[in-house]
């Protein structure tokens, strides 16, 4: 018993006295090593900041290149990501110039991730196209981070080539890409990727037509609205149906009016007759109005709510229509009144606003 | 009869021994783990990409619901500091449960509110009447719920889900502060993981002591009272890393009523808040795992560290005496509740380790805690106390306390680095070891009245904290209430 409680004493003491010594030496290294940081960087900004703007001789330029520290590495490529225009693209050149890129292609094939990362956010915020193919090999990398950081760096380089393989990797199993980053990262390479992100709705996978409507949608491809029209009505999947509705709504074609409102109809999942009157009344056209209005008195409460608000959305007809059901006193009138206070109530603060505004 | 009653108490101590050795060792456990957690979380901090969430048209937007029930001190600049979060869509209701004070009106003036008339749908049961839904005449969204109080919380929650347009539900304490990133933060997992992720929650710290500008916290201080200085500590030990280690074996039971959001489908699915709960965190996310688990549908309730939620501490002992009572009670009635799950592999993690732990640890650990305190001195007594054996006791029960609480501590130095001057670290190093004399001993008294309580099925009365307000436009210290 005695050497029991001995032991145990001197283990725990022991452990309590390492972890408050660890503590404190941590804390006293933190201290130390932030100080020197800031004393370092303090000399090495100056250069960097006469290197972007120019100022730089070119016989210290030429020795910039070749200076080789961690601290300016580092602060030059934490540089980048802050700098836009001419500035960004002097330091991108020298940093190429200082073979620092393809010292992060070569770094993509580390062991460590957050090396990977480091990289891949790197190659990234340079934006140079040749590093295209090694980022898209990260978005197999068995670590989350890596091909998160790939998917960022695939939408900052921009080149429409990575559509495919972003948008195809969206529906496996394992090591699938996070659906909000790839839209995202779609969405940066912008139109010049549109051919290709219209061939993903040939594609089988649910969430890689998701994404593909949803992105026609936010950048308002109008040339895409049959197509879309075709899946909200047939696609297998219900996700890719809704998200169809959303995004017609968001492109605002009359060419696409009559199905949604077909997608009214009470034969049709709620969920997507609910979305597909958001999408009306986004749409703002005057034809859905008696459509939309036969929905105010409906039992369901999200049906006659989003009936109403799409009413308000399209105003005119629309706003008369919620008078006439607030008039006949049935069960959507609260929601009419709710729409018509709403509405009336955003247009008088976007008013006071401008007139502010012009004071 | 001398020699019975010694092999006694010897079983007894044994016993008792080897309860104390396997509760600290679990916790070493959750510790370490959460400290992995956390040292990979801060790993990929610089890649998180904040700013793709913020403009991914995938975030879902989030209703903000904040009950208050006479919080006129702190409710408008609470509402200012809510409404300047980062996050891209977001909606405010603050559901004004039957406040007798001037906290409507203040919101009234602050946001220039309007009546309208709303026809709300019954998706979750309310108890009070609804009395009237104001919303803002400028272009700030937010709405404000009048409604008879029925002396619950869940009563003004479950009003404000039916009020709610937003596909996700983030549930903010009146008093509570946030930081700028902390909702976006919070639901960072709801974009990562869309169809899995029902349920998140972000850390609570006690807001005391610090500096206060606008409804943020600008400087991090620790508190004055040594009671605080406890509670930091403990906050850290248990709800930071405890709950970390939870989330990390995916058997959070957890997310603090303070600060969380939830999906509205889930939440509506389960019937929303449970009127008759005292702990009715506790109890929303129990019935969310039971939910899933029966309609054998994947999900995650995860548990994201470094959002933070600051909120005010008691620095009084009855007061704090009574809301750890409540959270034992609410405990114990969750646990009873949700009975089915123990040691039942149906629930996995959940039901072979979190709940067996929560009751065998945080359930009848008081009760062990106090035998063992009568026990003991009863042993004093009978003379029947063996110098060594109960130098073991101590140290184990002692000694791994003070190791816990001072990993903890060097995991926070590591990682988040929050209180960042000596005095503060050796504040928090003097309270890790003073918490081991007294405080943890009471709170075993007092988490014992809770479960009698429990037992009982006494009055269900909320416990009442005043508030001391934030409405500052310089910085200005939270004062503890022994300086007011």
């Amino acid at each position: 018993m005695k050497t029991a409680l001995s032991t145990s004493v001197i283990l725990l003491s022991a452990s309590i006295i390492s972890f408050l010594i660890a503590t404190v030496s941590i804390r006293f290294v933190r201290t130390i090593r932030e100080k020197r940081l800031v004393a370092i960087q303090i000399d090495l900004r100056r250069v960097l900041i006469k290197l972007v703007s120019g100022d730089l001789p070119s016989a210290t330029l030429a020795q910039a290149i070749k200076f080789k520290t961690i601290h300016f590495d580092e602060l030059s490529e934490a540089m980048v990501s802050k700098i836009k225009g001419e500035a960004r693209e002097s330091l991108v050149d020298f940093l190429e110039a200082r073979g620092a890129v393809d010292g992060a292609i070569s770094r993509t094939y580390r062991l460590g991730a957050m090396k990977r990362c480091k990289a891949a956010s790197f190659l990234g915020n340079c934006g140079i196209k040749r590093s295209r193919l090694a980022l898209e090999r990260l978005l197999d990398n068995r670590n989350p981070e890596v091909r998160s950081t790939a998917i960022r760096a695939l939408g900052l380089v921009g080149d429409p080539r990575s559509v495919e393989a972003l948008l195809t990797r969206l529906d496996r199993d394992r090591k699938a890409l996070p659906f909000g980053m790839v839209l995202v990262a779609l969405n940066r390479i912008g139109s010049v990727g549109n051919r290709q992100v219209r061939n993903g709705l040939d594609g089988e996978g649910e969430w890689q037509r998701a994404a593909t409507v949803e992105l026609l949608g936010l950048q308002g491809v109008i040339e895409a609205v049959p197509a879309l029209v075709e899946h909200l009505s047939s696609d297998l999947s219900f996700e890719v149906r809704i998200r169809c509705a959303r995004a017609l709504g968001r492109i605002g074609s009359p060419r696409a009016t009559q199905k949604l409102i077909d997608s009214l109809s009470p034969e049709v999942p709620l969920g997507l007759r609910v979305v597909s009157c958001g999408a009306l009344g986004l749409m703002g056209d005057p034809r859905s109005v008696v459509p939309i209005a036969r929905f105010l008195n409906e039992n369901n409460q999200s049906m006659s709510r989003a009936a109403a608000n799409a009413l308000a959305q399209i105003g005119g007809g629309g706003i008369a229509a919620l008078k006439a059901c607030v008039a006949a006193d049935g069960f959507g009138a609260g929601h009419a009144i709710e729409a018509l206070a709403r509405s009336d109530i955003k247009e008088n603060a976007k008013e006071l606003n401008s007139r502010k505004a012009i004071v | 009869m001398r020699s019975i009653l010694s092999s006694i108490f010897q079983v007894i101590n044994w016993i008792g021994l080897s309860y104390f050795l396997a509760l600290n060792t679990i916790y070493l456990i959750l510790v370490c783990v959460a400290g992995f957690n956390i040292g990979e979380y801060f790993r990929r901090k610089p890649y998180i990409g904040l700013d793709d969430v913020l403009k991914s048209p995938a975030t879902l937007p989030v209703s903000v619901l904040v009950p208050a029930h006479n919080e006129e001190a702190v409710i408008v600049e609470s509402a200012r500091a809510i409404l300047a979060l980062r996050y891209p869509q977001f909606e405010l209701i603050i559901i004004d449960d039957g406040s007798t004070d001037d906290t409507f009106e203040r919101l009234k003036v602050a946001f220039d509110l309007v009546e309208i008339q709303m026809q709300v749908p019954d998706l979750v049961p309310t108890l009070g009447r609804l009395d009237s839904i104001h919303i803002c005449q400028g272009l700030n969204d937010i709405t404000v719920i009048r409604k008879q109080s029925v002396g619950q919380k869940t009563d003004a929650l479950n009003a404000g889900i039916n009020v709610s347009r937003y596909p996700l539900l983030c549930m903010v304490d009146a008093d509570a502060i946030l930081d700028d990133e902390a909702l976006i933060k919070v639901t960072l997992p709801f974009v990562d993981d869309p169809k899995r992720v029902i349920a998140t929650g972000g850390a609570i710290r006690p807001s005391n002591g610090c500096d206060v500008v606008r409804g943020r916290v600008t400087k991090v201080r620790m508190p004055s009272s040594w009671l605080a200085k406890i509670q930091v500590i403990e906050y850290l030990r248990a709800f930071l890393l405890g709950r970390t280690g939870w989330s990390r074996l995916n058997a959070l039971l957890i997310i603090s009523g303070a600060f969380g959001v939830f999906k509205k489908e889930a939440v509506v699915s389960v019937g929303g808040y449970n009127h008759s709960s005292i702990g009715e965190d506790a109890d929303l996310v129990a019935r969310l795992h039971v939910s899933y688990i029966t309609r054998n549908i994947p999900y995650r309730i995860v548990f994201v560290s470094e959002p933070v939620c600051w909120t005010e501490v008691p620095e009084d002992l009855s007061t704090l005496r009574k809301q750890r009572s409540r959270w034992s009670r609410g405990l114990n009635e969750v646990m009873w509740e949700q009975k089915r799950f123990f040691f039942n592999p149906k629930y996995g993690t959940l039901g072979l380790i979190a709940v067996p732990y929560f009751v065998i640890f945080e359930i009848l650990g008081p009760i062990v805690e106090t035998l063992g305190i009568l026990l003991l001195l009863v042993a004093l007594m009978l003379n029947f106390v063996n110098f060594y054996f109960a130098g073991l006791f101590l140290s184990v029960a002692l000694f791994y306390g003070i190791l816990l609480s001072i990993l903890s501590l060097m995991i926070e130095e590591v990682s988040y680095h929050r209180y960042d001057k000596w005095l503060y670290l050796w504040d928090a190093v003097l309270a890790s070891v003073l918490e081991n004399f007294g405080f943890r001993q009471l709170h075993a008294i007092w988490r014992l009245e809770g479960t009698w309580k429990a037992l009982r099925r006494a009055d269900r009365t909320w416990g009442t904290m005043t508030r001391k307000g934030f409405s500052v436009q310089v910085p200005v210290t939270i004062k503890s209430s022994d300086e007011i």
